[in-house]
Formats: structure tokens, C-alpha cells, sequence
């Protein structure tokens, strides 16, 4: 599956420098492609959405369009920060938009794919297949989130892209 | 399949769609002048142009059965092949084959076609021993998915094809005759076509136009745009609007003169901005009561019996996405109509009336709601009949008392109608209550009147546009949660002299003799939040289709107009949520569809609650 995951990157990005967006949650750090984010904003008022699962933090104003903000900490249990410098990334997952509730932004990576290493193979209970691979920096690692699959909404994608090609 | 050549096609489909309904339009006219060489011509012209481009892009099974379908048209052209009622049905019957071709190929490019038995219809008619088929139903079966022919080899021809289609029309003029120029670009600009139809159209006497005759639009004028495109406009303009009701609040801190005024520029010109982004979403209904047309020829023809369709209003405009849900009840009322309104021919002859019948469609805008009226002059609904139905079904019970305008509306009442005693015609299983549904579904609603011996009208009242609705701001605990004011029926402090609590059931509001189940919106949302003691909170009546109910919150803020914002992909499928809005504070809120979010509760306590009601 991983393998997958990065022979894919390769190819999609064809060895030139990708570009990633790097934050924290807790202590470690993540990061997605720089191509998704639309932007970035402080965390903003939301309104609870009921019936939701509990990394669902709300739906927010976006000047007009509204918009659901998921707190990744809690999709990917991850424990939060003391120091609350909190940042939403509005990501753009084939047309649709979604606030992701982070840490803190850490900054852009600029990288060949060849930088990129595949998830080491270890006997994982969890799955993560959401993982595109591990980038390696000198002395810290940061993980690549393929950030449709962390919020299941792989499916949805798929139902959009076949009513494109229709 | 490279990226030119799918797009190619995609446009030919599309493209294609709009000829066939042309076309469509252009035979039931035929229908009425058998006799009318132009019309003759312009079907022509659709039908070769059809062919033509479909070869051209690579649709080889339709090219094949286009060609077939060419040559029958220009055999009626050239007055070889007499047309009769059998052959207009027959022509029909083709373009709903092709129609459904197209429809294939548009979810699937690779889809292969059999056409043979229609083809041999076609040529059977050619030889002169049509036999006439009188129900107009497509002979077409799905086709299994043949991989014996390459795709491939398909498309290196066919770029070919189109290669030199192209080269043809960059050629110097001289080397083309003119025949040949006239031809390729005919089945390259079919547009030409189009905008002659319309004139054929309003020639024709079946059809009566009372409105848009005179200035017809000149189809050049026009651009398509992705209505996500205009969602986006509407929802940059809404925050516009918020944003200026804003500075207005300010507006007392502006001393220069020359601000003020700009500001109050400012202020009429985003108002016209917000009325001309809401209008975008506006299209006539003309289209769709076109395809009426069809509907009252198939259905008079399987009955036997002549009706005449007037339509009125055609260029009435309304929200596209009511537009989109409007057809399918339109389509039931109107085969309705034909079917059970209007008597037989003999019937109609020895009540004294003109042996057509007439089923008028009118549409008009009546405050800020689209009116449609489906007429017929045939015998009218017979209250005693309807009554006794009821009471044999069990709809209302053997000593009610109701008006007669009530029980005739009883015919929309979902135990009303069943299987069993519905036609085939106007039938399909479902009643005229799927209708009213549907129709409520648009927060609109149906009404029928009738006159015993004149006919009845059927009139459907819908909000222009879905994008705004007026609605109550609810507080429920802290939160925020919007009702559509159409949902609510009445609201009133639930004393305690009012609310009983039944064992088994939970609380009940006791009503003018009615006992009505009493649910709270923060426990089927699953919200822990703090409310009020429940006889200081206020109960909201709401009004369903089987049996009404009240649900409670802390307060009702105010009411207001609310532009309803769709939900993401992410929680799309939520039951309950209508959508959601953002407040004047710039806040989201949700807006509650009652009826959806206690239709599972109303149907399981309802027959528990009949039971303790009868103890």
C-alpha cells in the first residue's frame, strides 16, 4: 500500500521539488501538499454540528461559504499543545473545502521525491494506508498525510470524480 | 481516448440533446400539419445533422441508425412515403432510440448500441407496410457492454475522419462546391438550425402561444454557465450584503460628505448587484412544459381521445433547482388529467361538449411565488365518490364531516390511492400523494378545485427560489437553530394545563380535542445543552402530512430571511438540516428540516399513541 502511495507521488510529481506545508500537532510533525491549502486562518467561531463524530468541531463562516473545521489532533489522536497557538488550514479536496484544526505552522518543505522515504515496514495494528511516506530531515521526521484518506473522504472523491467524467 | 477526442464528444452529446428535443418538438408539430413542406425541412435538416456529426465523432452505432432514420425522413420529404398518424408515432419512437443513445453514451463513451429492430420498423415503413403501433414505447433494451469491437480502432479512424473534416473547412473556397461547403458547415454549426425552429414552432396550430410569441430570444444571446459557477457568485455577493449592512450601521461616524455619498452608492449598487446574482439562477419554464406536449400526445393516443394542450405563461421564470424537481408531479398531473379528467370521446359528445379535449398549463408569478395551473374541461371530481373511497379505505371515518373542498383534497391523502385501482396511463404505481410530497419537498403546494360537469384545476404554488426562505431563529440551550416558517403551523406556551404526559409515549400537548406528541429538538439532535423548564419554553407546532406534532425550544429570536448555504460533502447526509445560513452576526447556524428529523419518531409512537388513546 505504501509503496503505492510513493510511486504514485513519483510519478505525479515527476522528481521536481514537491512542496509540502508543515505543521505540528502535539509533538510531532506532519505535512500536506502545499497544492491543497487554500489558506490559512486563525481558529474561528463554529457552531457545533450535531449528530457528528467528536473530531467534527463545527461548521465556521468562510466570508460567505460555509464550511466544516475537523480537528485533526483528535481524528489522528494526537495530544494538543499546552501553549495554544492553534491554526486552521483551509484545505481543497477536489472542490471541497474543509478547515483542519493544527497545532501550529511550522513552515514550507521543498523536496525531490527521492528525499522521500517509504513508511518503514513494521507490524502496524493501525492502519496507514493515509500515509504517502516519511520525509527526512537531519535530525527529526516529518510524516506525509495524504489528508483525503485521514478524513475518509476518499469515497466522496471518488463519487465526485465519476460524476466529472460523466 | 486522448482529451481532444472525449471533449469532442461530450460536446456532440450534449449538443445532441438539444437537437432531439428540437426534433421532438418539431414532430408532434408535424403531427397537426402533416402538410407543412418547411417544417418538413428543418426535421430534415435536424435529422441529417444529427448523422452527420455523430459519424464524424466517432458514434458509429448511432451514425448507423441516424442514417436510417435520414433516409425514411427524406423519403417523406420528397413525398415518396404518405405521413400518417403511424408514421409521426414511428418518427417518435426514433428519436426517443437516439435520445436514449445519447443518455448511454453520456455515463459511458464505449457504450455499443443494437438498433435492428427498430431499423426493420423503419424499413418495413419504407416498403409501405407500417403496422401501426399504437402505444409509442422505445423497442430499445439495455445493451450488454460489447468488447468485441476495439474502441480504438474507432477513434484512429475517426480522427482521421475529423481531420479531414477540418481540412475541408480551411481549404480555399474554390475547391469546395458550394453544396459541399453548405454541408460541412451545417454539421458543424447546427446553431443555424436552432434559432429558424422557433418560428416553425409558433406556426403550428396545435400549440397555442399566449406570451413570448413577440420577442423571441435570439439564442446568440445567451452563455452557459455551471450553475456552481453562479453559487459561487451568489455566496461572494451574500457576504457583500453582509458587509454593507455593516458600514450602514457606521454609517453616523462618516462626517465627509463626499464618503457619505459614496457610501450610499455603494449601498444601491450592491442591492443590484444581489438581485442580478439572484436572477442568474432564473430560467423559463418553456422547456419543460414543452415536454407536456409529449406527455398529453402519448397519453391521448394510448386512450383514445383527442386533447388539445395550451400552454400559457411558458416564459415564467422560476429557481433552476426548483425547475429540476418540478417536472416529475407535472408529468403526473398532466397524465392525470388526460387519464381520469377527461371523459371519453362519446362522453364528451353526448355531455354536449366539443369532442376535444383541452388541458390548459398556465404559469404565472403571484407575489413571490410561481404559480402553475393544470386546467381540464373534462367531468370534474365527484366529492361522493371521493368520500366514499375514503371511508372504504379508511382515510376519514363513515360520520365525518368535512366540506366538499376538503374531501375532493382528500385525493392527495397518501392511504388514498392504491395499486390496484390505478391505471396504467397515469398510474406506475404511484399516487397523487408521491405528487404532493414532491412538491412540499420544494416547500411548495398543491390544491385541487373542481366543479362537477366543467373540469378541474390543479394549482401548484411554489417559492421562486429555494436560495431564500423565511425562518425563525430558535434558541435551544446556547445554541442557534433556524425553522422554516413553512414548517411551523402555530406556536404557543405549553401551560400545564396543556401538557399531559403518557406513560409508555412520553409528553403530548392536548389541543382543541386534539392530543399531538410533544418532542425536543436537542435530544433527536443528540445535543446535551441546558433548557429551560419545559413551561417556560415554547412550543412550535408543526404541521405534517399524516398527523402534526410540537417540538420545543427556549425562544424564538426573531424571524428573518435566510440564504440557505449547502452542507459539505462531509456531513451532506445528515438527516434533518435543510442546510445552513450565517447570521447577521457572521455566525453559521443550522436550519432544521422537522419534518425529516422526527419522521422516524412520529411513525413509531403514533401507533402506541392510538392505543392509549383508545384505553
Amino acid at each position: 500500500m505504501e509503496k503505492d502511495n510513493v510511486t504514485k507521488m513519483k510519478k505525479t510529481q515527476n522528481s521536481e521539488l514537491s512542496r509540502f506545508i508543515e505543521f505540528s500537532l502535539g509533538s510531532e510533525d506532519y505535512a500536506i501538499p502545499l497544492l491543497m491549502v487554500r489558506e490559512v486562518i486563525s481558529v474561528p467561531d463554529t457552531t457545533p454540528i450535531p449528530k457528528s463524530p467528536p473530531h467534527f468541531l463545527g461548521i465556521m463562516n468562510l466570508r460567505g461559504q460555509v464550511i466544516s473545521v475537523v480537528d485533526l489532533r483528535k481524528k489522528l489522536k494526537v495530544d494538543a499543545k499546552k501553549d495554544k497557538e492553534e491554526a486552521v488550514i483551509i484545505v481543497d479536496i477536489g472542490g471541497m473545502n474543509i478547515g483542519v484544526v493544527v497545532d501550529s505552522i511550522n513552515k514550507v518543505l521543498a523536496f525531490s521525491s527521492e528525499d522521500v522515504s517509504e513508511m518503514p515496514e513494521v507490524e502496524h495494528q493501525v492502519n496507514t494506508n493515509f500515509i504517502f511516506g516519511v520525509y527526512k530531515k537531519e535530525s527529526s521526521l516529518t510524516v506525509l498525510l495524504d489528508i483525503a484518506k485521514v478524513l475518509d473522504l476518499k469515497d466522496l472523491e471518488a463519487i465526485n470524480g465519476m460524476k466529472k467524467a460523466a | 481516448m486522448d482529451d481532444f477526442e472525449k471533449e469532442v464528444k461530450l460536446d456532440f452529446l450534449t449538443e445532441a440533446l438539444q437537437l432531439l428535443d428540437d426534433s421532438e418538438q418539431a414532430f408532434l408539430a408535424l403531427e397537426g400539419d402533416k402538410n407543412n413542406a418547411e417544417l418538413m425541412n428543418q426535421i430534415f435538416r435536424l435529422a441529417h445533422n444529427l448523422k452527420g456529426t455523430s459519424r464524424a465523432v466517432g458514434f458509429g452505432d448511432v451514425a448507423e441508425f441516424t442514417h436510417e432514420f435520414e433516409n425514411l425522413i427524406l423519403k417523406l420529404k420528397e413525398g415518396h412515403l404518405e405521413i400518417t398518424d403511424a408514421i409521426v408515432s414511428l418518427l417518435l419512437e426514433c428519436n426517443d432510440h437516439v435520445s436514449v443513445m445519447i443518455r448511454m453514451l453520456n455515463m459511458d463513451l464505449d457504450s455499443r448500441f443494437d438498433s435492428q429492430e427498430i431499423i426493420k420498423k423503419i424499413q418495413s415503413a419504407l416498403s409501405g407496410n407500417l403496422i401501426a403501433s399504437e402505444k409509442p414505447s422505445s423497442s430499445y433494451e439495455e445493451p450488454a457492454a460489447q468488447a468485441e469491437f476495439e474502441s480504438e480502432t474507432i477513434s484512429a479512424e475517426d480522427i482521421a475522419l475529423l481531420e479531414s473534416f477540418e481540412k475541408n473547412l480551411n481549404a480555399p473556397a474554390e475547391e469546395l462546391s458550394t453544396e459541399q461547403k453548405e454541408k460541412r458547415v451545417e454539421s458543424f454549426f447546427p446553431t443555424e438550425v436552432k434559432t429558424e425552429k422557433t418560428e416553425t414552432i409558433t406556426n403550428t396550430p396545435e400549440v397555442k402561444k399566449a406570451a413570448g410569441a413577440a420577442n423571441k430570444p435570439n439564442e446568440d444571446d445567451s452563455i452557459r454557465v455551471s450553475l456552481s459557477r453562479v453559487e459561487f457568485l451568489n455566496n461572494v455577493v451574500g457576504e457583500l450584503v453582509i458587509i454593507q449592512t455593516v458600514l450602514n450601521q457606521h454609517r453616523d461616524e462618516v462626517t465627509n460628505p463626499l464618503m457619505l455619498k459614496s457610501l450610499s452608492q455603494l449601498a444601491k449598487l450592491s442591492k443590484e448587484i444581489q438581485n442580478i446574482s439572484m436572477s442568474l439562477r432564473m430560467v423559463p419554464l418553456k422547456q419543460t412544459l414543452q415536454k407536456m406536449q409529449r406527455i398529453v400526445r402519448d397519453t391521448s393516443k394510448a386512450l383514445d381521445k383527442k386533447v388539445l394542450l395550451e400552454l400559457v405563461g411558458e416564459d415564467t421564470e422560476i429557481d433552476k433547482t426548483v425547475l429540476e424537481h418540478l417536472s416529475d408531479p407535472l408529468v403526473h398531473i398532466v397524465r392525470n388529467a388526460v387519464d381520469h379528467g377527461l371523459e371519453s370521446t362519446e362522453g364528451r359528445l353526448s355531455s354536449g361538449k366539443d369532442a376535444q379535449g383541452v388541458v390548459t398549463i398556465k404559469a404565472f408569478h403571484e407575489g413571490n411565488n410561481l404559480v402553475i395551473e393544470i386546467s381540464d374541461d373534462g367531468k370534474g371530481i365527484n366529492p361522493k365518490v371521493i368520500r366514499e373511497k375514503a371511508i372504504e379505505k379508511g382515510v376519514i371515518s363513515a360520520n365525518a364531516t368535512m366540506s366538499d373542498d376538503d374531501i375532493v383534497n382528500l385525493i392527495f391523502h397518501p392511504g388514498f390511492s392504491t395499486k390496484s385501482e390505478v391505471s396504467e396511463i397515469s398510474g406506475r404505481g404511484v399516487g397523487m400523494d408521491v405528487v404532493k410530497t414532491n412538491i412540499e419537498k420544494l416547500s411548495g403546494e398543491v390544491k385541487v378545485f373542481t366543479e362537477m360537469g366543467k373540469g378541474s384545476v390543479f394549482k401548484v404554488v411554489l417559492p421562486l427560489t429555494l436560495a431564500i426562505i423565511e425562518a425563525m431563529v430558535t434558541k435551544i440551550g446556547e445554541e442557534r437553530y433556524i425553522i422554516p416558517l413553512g414548517q411551523v403551523y402555530e406556536s404557543l406556551s405549553p401551560t400545564k394545563d396543556i401538557v399531559h404526559h403518557v406513560n409508555g409515549v412520553g409528553d403530548c400537548l392536548k389541543l382543541r380535542g386534539e392530543v399531538i406528541p410533544l418532542f425536543r429538538i436537542s435530544k433527536a439532535l443528540q445535543r446535551n445543552v441546558t433548557e429551560k423548564p419545559l413551561h417556560d419554553q415554547i412550543a412550535i407546532i408543526v404541521n405534517s402530512n399524516d398527523s402534526n406534532f410540537a417540538v420545543l425550544v427556549d425562544d424564538i429570536l426573531h424571524q428573518q430571511q435566510v440564504v440557505i448555504k449547502k452542507l459539505g460533502e462531509e456531513i451532506k447526509n445528515q438527516k434533518g438540516f435543510m442546510g445552513s445560513t450565517i447570521l447577521g452576526d457572521g455566525k453559521p447556524a443550522f436550519i432544521l428540516d422537522l419534518l425529516e428529523l422526527f419522521s422516524g419518531s412520529l411513525k413509531k409512537k403514533k401507533s402506541s399513541f392510538l392505543e392509549d388513546m383508545a384505553a
